[in-house]
């Protein structure tokens, strides 16, 4: 048996219809249908619902639950203890900055430093504007380019504040050329 | 050697010849290459070379190593001598092809070195620094093929040495060889591989499993990544010798979700081995059967414990394990299982290809074999070594690093990961081995060297490490969650000059129960960075407390959240937001049934 579509809004953002709510347990849905994982588990499932939709609405953990015949709750505790799950939207861009030894020694810290004040935050999270998730990586792997940053899953080492706002800067002009194209 | 193998071998070897008889081109990509920015070298050659009417090979390979010169552009030329390019920008792109690709002669003044051949005016890739005393064996394809290329892999060596197993000794001998060899796991515990691998032989469960531990979440390191990146061929080929060996048929590869570029390298090689008869119903047409498939995890440090692992392969919190029972008695899904780290699973084909004994002469009496070793932080030439056990830290650091890059005296290693600890300057003679590190207070770990010069503050490090121990801890054993995060709050004051009398005993105080009551070597091992910072910068922490400390200490932005949905300063939005979340969620599951049956 299906539940109903979400009652109670987590947000008030205009995604937030019956019919909205309703495509995001489809895309979920097909999501953990499709994983390339062999053997399916809570955990593979939430890793492709979140990869599919950029974060685990609450229609994403009761498929899982489904799929994986568990409970909502059981599927909560695992989705909670991963930091790498969110549970509300993120804004378009995803930003990660490198918190690791090697780019702590090289420099991290002045660079998230100067980096949170452009984006009008106090530590990680989501800019005002929705251009930008800011997120703090443990390791982002590429040590012996550090201090590493990640744009949209693009890494870039040898990082700077300079550039890193730059390419902050950059991402966000992608948006505006394809607001012009719609 | 068997049939299958034969065929295999004559086709790879006829495809090598045909592709080396163009020009082939290999550009490092995967992590460390597109961190420097190989991407846009990348399009930019395959743009010039389509231009310049050539008829070459582009190929993406893995990082070579030499991490310092990325991106790297490898040309070479039939009957002209292979030459690296370092540091290789789109703006030097047409240079390198119309001079090198289409005239046939190296571009010296933008060369790094020649390979196999000399060229006036430039070293041989062995006489580059960071290359001398290398022995490259888990690495050694690293840049030189195509990740996931099985004819690439086969025609350098690769699945010889599963085809001897498979064709010329019984599994006992198998795991009797590589008790010879003196292989030990390269995971931390240095454990010897052929024994691990007894206990699971010994075990008659038809069902059991092979683990390979690929987690890697410890920063400074990026071997596991890298042999990932370069070479899953060698891992999956280590996999299927130790099913061999121990009479398993099933195989877990185990990588962090995010690491796309392994995942996708790993997933291909997999695939290829699949479409042509090395994994399946029948390894190489014979009654062995072995499968093997790639399990993500979330981002957990934990995870990389091998009872956690197991939890998280079933899709569970990763938290550890009680033992006993061990994983050879119960292990995945309560399946006898053994794990070992991918970086051991990568010695194992050359192994039994080459003998025991090959193995057994390199290295030191007790630690045989190779050490990758991951340098990085204030050092010249970062990027990764594969050296035989017995040099000194300070050949890996000066000789193959190259020091500091502004020459400024190196005052500390930090070793072992961020559960080890410091390695001070004076004591760079330590040999690399393990017994030696060990008696010497020093963990090598998996490899990660992290450099730091005579500006770096050994206390701001540490309060560091400890704030991703704490974020990491799974929350199993209140001694590691909460001493881990009671541990971090004495360093945030003590790094912001409002230490308290009495801090230094805490910290002690605190450490000790740590190690004694946590269940695994996350909470036994999270004293270790405060406790070697102690014993080696004693003084320096005492300065910092008394509020003499010359080194300036940055105020330090962390992470928000924490792995128990907790936030590390109380009510933040994003703690609001998930409280709502929960609530919403039990108003689901009100009117959600229980699921039905499939």
């Amino acid at each position: 048996m299906t539940p109903k579509p979400d009652s109670p809004a987590s947000s008030s953002t205009e995604n937030d219809t019956d019919e909205a709510r309703a495509a995001l347990r489809e895309r979920a849905r097909d999501a953990i249908a499709t994983q390339p994982a062999r053997t399916v588990t809570i955990l593979s499932s939430l890793l492709a619902a979140q990869d599919e939709l950029g974060y685990l609405p609450i229609e994403a953990i009761d498929e899982v639950a489904q799929r994986n015949t568990a409970s909502a709750n059981a599927v909560w505790g695992i989705a909670s203890f991963y930091p790498n799950f969110r549970f509300t939207p993120p804004n378009r861009h995803k930003v990660e900055i490198c918190w690791g030894p090697t780019c702590h020694v090289l420099g991290a810290q002045p660079i998230l430093q100067g980096l949170l004040p452009h984006l009008g935050l106090d530590h990680e999270g989501e800019t005002v504007d929705g251009a930008i998730s800011l997120k703090l990586n443990t390791c982002l792997g590429v040590c012996a380019h550090g201090p590493a940053m990640s744009f949209d899953e693009d890494l870039v080492g040898h990082m700077s504040l300079e550039r890193a706002i730059g390419l902050v800067e950059g991402v966000k002009a992608v948006d505006a050329g394809a607001t012009k194209d719609d | 050697m068997t049939e299958v193998f034969e065929l295999m071998l004559a086709s790879a070897t006829e495809r090598w010849i045909e592709l080396n008889s163009r020009p082939w081109i290999r550009v490092s990509t995967g992590m460390m290459g597109t961190a420097a920015g190989a991407g846009a070298t990348l399009s930019a050659l395959r743009r010039d070379v389509a231009e310049s009417g050539v008829d070459a090979t582009i190929s993406e390979v893995g990082t070579t190593g030499l991490c310092y010169a990325e991106p790297l552009v490898d040309v070479s030329v039939p009957g002209r001598p292979r030459v690296m390019y370092a540091n290789v920008g789109a703006e030097q792109v047409p240079e390198i092809v119309q001079r090198h690709i289409k005239g046939g002669v190296p571009a010296v003044e933008l060369a790094l070195a020649s390979v196999d051949a000399d060229v006036p005016g430039l070293p041989r890739r062995e006489q580059l620094p960071m290359m001398q005393h290398q022995v490259r064996i888990a690495l050694r394809n690293a840049g030189e093929i195509e990740p996931a290329n099985l004819d690439h892999y086969i025609a350098s060596g690769g699945f010889a040495g599963l085809d001897k197993a498979l064709s010329e000794m019984q599994p006992g001998e198998v795991v009797q060889a590589v008790r010879d060899s003196g292989l030990r796991g390269r995971g931390g515990a240095a454990f010897s591989t052929g024994t691990k691998w007894s206990f699971l032989s010994g075990n008659p469960a038809p069902s059991k499993y092979i683990l390979c531990n690929c987690e890697e979440g410890d920063p400074g390191a990026f071997n596991d990544k890298t042999i990932l990146d370069t070479d899953p061929l060698t891992l999956i080929e280590g996999c299927i010798i130790a099913g061999y060996a121990t009479g398993s048929s099933n195989g877990i590869v185990f990588i962090r979700h995010g690491n796309d570029s392994p995942i996708e390298r790993t997933r291909a090689a997999i695939e290829a081995c699949y479409a042509n008869g090395i994994l399946g119903s029948s390894v190489m047409g014979t009654d062995f059967a072995f499968d093997i498939e790639v399990s993500l995890v979330g981002e957990s440090y934990v995870a990389g414990e091998e009872t956690a692992l197991m939890e998280a392969v079933e899709g569970k919190r990763s938290m550890p394990r009680f033992r006993p029972p061990f994983p050879a008695a119960y292990g995945v899904w309560g399946k006898p299982s053994n794990i070992n780290n991918i970086k051991t699973l990568s010695y194992v084909p050359e192994i039994i290809r080459r003998g025991a004994a090959w193995f057994n002469g390199i290295g030191t009496e007790k630690s045989a074999g190779t050490a990758i070793a991951c340098l990085s932080g204030d050092i010249r030439y970062a990027g990764l070594v594969e050296v035989p056990f017995g040099l000194t830290m300070r050949q890996v650091v000066e000789d193959l690093g190259g020091g500091d890059p502004d020459g400024k005296a190196i005052k500390f290693l930090q070793t072992g990961g961020p559960l080890g600890g410091v390695l001070p300057a004076k004591q760079l003679d330590m040999v690399l081995d393990y017994d030696a590190m060990a008696a010497g207070g020093a963990m090598f770990g998996s490899g990660g060297l992290i450099v730091c010069n005579e500006t770096r503050s050994v206390v701001d490090l540490v309060r560091n490490l400890l704030a991703f121990d704490q974020m990491e801890s799974c929350g199993k054993c209140f001694p590691c969650r909460l001493g881990t995060s009671h541990l971090l709050e004495v360093l945030d004051r003590i790094c912001a000059g409002e230490s308290r009398e009495g801090d230094m005993e805490l910290m002690a105080r605190i450490g000790a129960n740590l190690r004694a009551g946590s269940l695994c070597g996350h909470g036994q091992l999270g004293y270790n960075p405060v406790d070697s910072a102690l014993k080696h910068f004693g003084d320096e922490f005492q300065a910092q407390m008394d509020g003499h400390g010359t080194l300036p200490i940055a105020r330090f932005v962390g992470p928000q959240t924490t792995r128990r949905g907790a936030q590390a300063d109380g009510e933040t939005p994003t703690a609001t937001v998930k409280l709502d979340f929960v609530a919403k969620l039990e108003s689901v599951a009100l009117t959600s049934a229980a699921p039905e049956a499939d």
